[in-house]
């Protein structure tokens, strides 16, 4: 499974790990899953580690589609932290552009290079705010 | 001047880039102007695979389309409403236009031919990291190359709005975008192409011409909010915006028609992925 995750349900947080190949199918799939899982709270804070994968396969029409299903539950992310990590320049490309995308949908979302910078980001009280990490909302 | 002005910080209003309506009247139509010579100098062959970083509402890409024969060109810009309005009026099924950062692109790596931006490097927090991410894109002997204005003389629309502003604001310098793009010059330019490793670098001026039938449609343009100088201007309060139109009207050169013609200068720079 190419993207797998655990739940913290004591402190609050999800970590998803990627691997492999991460196509389109695979990134919906899986958020259908968490989604349905009874332990998934809406304000948990999660973490998308990405460093393990090896090729992304993920399409712009991919991502496009994703964020379109989450607008119909933007109440429900509302509140979310979601901390994307990969050190792929394209995988990163790509999380920038669901970034970027996914703005208006609800919640904070951050792109890091590095895993250091994911979970101080997720830990930190600013991890409300959209621009308060690199990587955040960026004019032109 | 009064001295109550002078002394109030200067607050930077944000550089708006969101409407391709507004867009257009504004620098679209000059950019459209540059770009056939930006192409004509480039000399890239047909069926070739391009990237236009920063794609705006389309006109690169379109002239791309027109001239150059394309086997396909993918267009990436960081706003949503750019996208769209590139989309639908760009209707050539070789182009798509997609959302992203000039800084981390979403394309696969070694993935086209070419890599191209106009008027859009000067804007990125980062430039270097840009252009890092076009040599990414491109394949190894590909060519990666951009376009940005003449902020302190040639592109004299800019110039002579913020000479204008400044003799009237003098706290206002530093939105002056020619002080705020100190690399959109012929060196640093150079220096930004040739650090990162590429070969064969050149920078020349691209000289077009802007004509303005009436100071209406000079002025106009500038209500739209979009990019530094309209921002600037949205940002003041009526009298100071009518008293700034009425400072430029008196500056420029109209002729007998009450028409304008100015010159539109921009940098392109150039270089050749190892």
């Amino acid at each position: 499974m190419p993207i797998t995750y655990e739940i913290d349900d004591a402190n609050g947080w999800v970590r998803m790990v990627g691997s492999g190949v991460i196509t389109d199918e695979e990134v919906l799939t899986y958020r259908k899953r968490l989604l349905a899982d009874p332990r998934f709270r809406p304000s948990m804070k999660l973490l998308s580690d990405m460093r393990g994968i090896e090729r992304v396969q993920v399409t712009a029409g991919g991502i496009r589609r994703l964020v379109h299903e989450e607008s119909s539950h933007s109440a429900d992310l509302a509140a979310r932290r979601l901390a994307i990590v990969t050190d792929s320049p394209v995988a990163y490309g790509m999380a920038r552009m669901y970034q970027m995308l996914a703005e208006n949908v609800g919640g904070a979302i951050q792109v890091f290079r590095r895993i250091e910078d994911a979970t101080a980001w997720l830990r930190s009280e600013a991890a409300g705010d959209r621009g308060a990490a690199p990587g955040g909302s960026r004019d032109r | 001047m009064s001295d109550t002005r002078a002394s109030q910080p200067v607050m930077r209003p944000a550089d708006a880039w969101a409407s391709g309506d507004a867009y257009e009247p504004y620098v679209g139509r000059w950019s459209r102007k540059v770009a056939p010579l930006f192409l004509e100098w480039l000399e890239i062959p047909a069926e070739r695979t391009w990237l236009d970083v920063g794609c705006g509402t389309g006109a690169l890409c379109s002239t791309i389309l027109e001239r150059s024969a394309p086997r396909a060109v993918t267009g990436i810009d960081r706003s949503e409403a750019y996208v769209a309005y590139a989309r639908g009026r760009v209707g050539d099924p070789r182009a798509r236009f997609e959302v992203g950062d000039a800084e981390a692109l979403p394309v696969e790596t070694d993935s086209c031919e070419v890599a191209v931006s106009g008027l859009v490097l000067n804007f990125v927090p980062e430039p270097r990291r840009m252009i890092e991410e076009m040599m990414r894109a491109v394949q190894s002997g590909g060519t990666v190359a951009v376009y940005v204005w003449d902020y302190t003389g040639g592109m004299e629309m800019l110039r002579r709005f913020w000479d204008a502003v400044i003799e009237l604001d003098r706290s206002a310098s530093p939105l002056d975008e020619g002080q705020r793009f100190a690399i959109c010059a012929p060196g640093p330019l150079e220096r930004l192409f040739r650090d990162p490793g590429m070969a064969t670098v050149e920078v020349r001026p691209l000289e077009a011409r802007a004509h303005f039938e009436s100071f209406d449609d000079f002025w106009t343009p500038f209500l739209g909010g979009q990019g530094p100088g309209a921002s600037y201007v949205m940002s003041l309060e009526e009298a100071r915006r009518v008293e700034l139109r009425e400072h430029i009207r008196s500056r420029l050169p109209f002729r007998a028609d009450g028409s304008i013609e100015l010159s539109c200068r921009a940098w392109g720079a150039r270089g050749i992925d190892r």
